[in-house]
């Protein structure tokens, strides 16, 4: 993934800008390039906000804004790309005028449809030329300035595929079990949505009872947060077996987006908040939470149901 | 409200059509015989989401294989490569109405279960070669490949080229316009992302055919309006332009038609309708 700031030569060095999305009640700050946003699901609405403290700008143009020789707004927008080359939206969120008299906070706001973006989606703030200015040979819309931001939006709740299947016609399953998760491929750099499956068995009664392809979204979101503390552990534990080549892995690279070293890397990071970054406490986490389960299932339980 | 489509994983979606080639030498009459919509070993859904009924699947195959097979005055007709990619499109389109939204086309495992459980047979027919030796050769792009398998690539065509405001026939433009035109417009890394923009581009590539100008002058002029585009979305915001007036689009394709014209008949291209 490529670093996401570009800047034209408008303003000198890094301007400080807050980031912030909103998919429930309140609003989440943006803090690292590509964030995980794990509670979005297909269709829901995401609002957007952005904060650029902006002072002085260079190349002239402070003059020319305040002589009204140019005028500029700042623009936020997005783009959500589908696939990589392929098909892809974009689209605009809010403007404002870039007026220097009232220096300091430029505050930018709005939503985008959920059913419009894909697994990603980048958020773009720029300063443009508001209106033609050709004897300056500045067309509306010359882009001086630029940062991005980008969002993961394959959060496990709406990426993590789900089969339902009788469980007596599958080997190595127990029949009677409410649920599995198959380990499809081992490769720390597969994406994470293929190197698992998560198996409902259709022959368990519980099962049966509630019906699950039948599930409303509220129903579904609960038997989702329900698993997700197997899941976790599942994966956990999985980490663990694999602790030394994801050792070796995080020290030579960074996981790409969606990836299982990823997946695996998060959890880590959720659980052990203090080690996560430090490859050789990532070594230490995984052992103490092979010998400690007792304080591991604690401490999944409170992140799941917390 | 989301819908939940049926999926294959990437694994289940390669095995299945390495079995196409291996057992049935992607002969689409054997792959047609086996097709069983119905049965949903190996598929795989978000648990997120109301289930999308099987049925409308089969249902979706049913008609369009219909209507691919028309006959006109008892006589069977034969289709063209272009018609059935249009109407590929038109019924993939229709079918879902607002389940399938471009949130959940962006997801290529859906598009494996419409490629390798529905239309196996279809997409074989519309891409295969037959080789010197006699085997039927087939890209697996065609079902697997993000950008290019087939009915993924055919539902984002309808999605960003229909004209909803043509009342007579909203999908004019995608049988009007080439294979080539299509690549070009939304496989360009700056351009693609602006459905309004890839439309008038569109539009105006129907236009430049449908004029007096000889053939190859045509295509140049076509090519040239495309390099004077790419090099304005270097630098120009297109959302904000469509923002701040709807026809930008429009305007946008039209100055560059009108630079490249320009520096094409600066250059002794006749470029004026004859």
């Amino acid at each position: 993934m490529k670093k996401a700031l570009t800047s034209y030569n408008i303003i000198s060095g890094q301007p400080q800008i807050t980031w912030q999305y909103k998919i429930g009640e309140n609003y989440v700050s943006i803090n690292q390039h590509d964030q995980y946003v794990s509670e979005w699901r297909k269709g829901d609405l995401i609002f957007l906000r952005t904060v650029v403290y902006l002072l002085n700008l260079g190349n002239g143009y402070d003059e020319m804004v305040q002589s009204h020789e140019v005028d500029l707004k700042l623009v936020f927008s997005w783009h959500s790309s589908y696939t990589q080359g392929g098909s892809s939206i974009r689209g605009f969120i809010d403007s404002c005028p870039v007026d220097l008299e009232k220096k300091g906070d430029f505050t930018l706001s709005g939503q985008v449809d959920g059913n419009l973006v894909g697994k990603q989606i980048t958020l773009i703030l720029k300063i443009v030329v508001a209106s033609d200015f050709l004897d300056k040979g500045l067309p509306q819309g010359t882009v001086l300035w630029k940062s991005e931001q980008t969002l993961i939006l394959s959060g496990d709740k709406s990426q993590f595929p789900m089969q339902i299947v009788s469980f007596s016609k599958l080997t190595n399953a127990n029949r009677n079990a409410f649920f599995r998760l198959k380990k499809i491929d081992s490769d720390l750099d597969e994406a994470f949505v293929n190197g698992y499956l998560l198996q409902i068995n259709q022959d368990n009664k519980l099962t049966k009872i509630i019906n699950v392809a039948q599930f409303s979204t509220e129903e579904q979101l609960g038997i989702v947060q329900f698993l997700s503390f197997e899941l976790y552990k599942s994966l956990l534990l999985d980490a663990a077996r694999v602790s030394d080549s994801l050792v070796q892995y995080y020290t030579s690279k960074t996981p790409f987006p969606g990836s299982v070293a990823e997946a695996y890397l998060g959890i880590i990071q959720l659980v052990f908040p203090n080690s996560a970054g430090m490859p050789t406490k990532v070594k230490q986490s995984l052992a103490q939470l092979l010998s400690n389960p007792n304080q591991f299932d604690e401490k999944i339980q409170s992140l799941v149901f917390d | 409200m989301s819908f939940s489509f049926p999926k294959l994983t990437r694994s289940e979606a390669s095995d299945e059509v390495d079995d196409f080639n291996r057992e049935k030498q992607f002969n689409p009459d054997d792959i047609m015989r086996s097709i069983d919509i119905h049965n949903t070993t190996g598929v795989v859904w978000d648990p997120i989401g109301d289930h999308v009924e099987i049925d409308l699947f089969a249902r979706l195959r049913k008609n369009l294989i219909s209507a691919l097979s028309k006959s006109q005055n008892g006589v069977k007709k034969t289709i063209s490569r272009n018609e059935m990619d249009v109407c590929i499109g038109k019924f993939l389109f229709e079918a879902f109405e607002n389940k399938l939204t471009p949130s959940v086309a962006s997801d290529v495992e859906v598009w494996y279960f419409f490629n390798i459980r529905v239309f196996p047979d279809l997409i074989i027919r519309r891409w295969s070669k037959r080789e010197t030796n006699g085997k039927i050769a087939i890209n697996p792009e065609r079902f697997l490949s993000a950008n290019r398998n087939y009915c993924g690539s055919m539902w984002w065509r309808t999605f960003l080229f229909i004209e909803e405001k043509n009342s007579q026939d909203r999908y004019w433009l995608i049988r009007k316009l080439k294979e080539d035109n299509f690549v070009g417009i939304m496989e360009r890394t700056q351009l693609r992302g602006y459905p309004n923009l890839a439309k008038e581009i569109g539009l105006k590539i129907a236009e430049i055919q449908d004029s007096t100008i000889d053939q190859g002058e045509k295509q140049l002029l076509i090519r040239r309006t495309m390099v004077v585009l790419r090099a304005k979305s270097l630098t120009c915001d297109f959302s904000y332009l469509a923002f701040v007036d709807e026809n930008q689009p429009q305007k946008i394709v039209e100055n560059s038609f009108a630079i490249a014209k320009k520096t094409l008949e600066e250059e002794g291209h006749r470029v004026q309708p004859n």
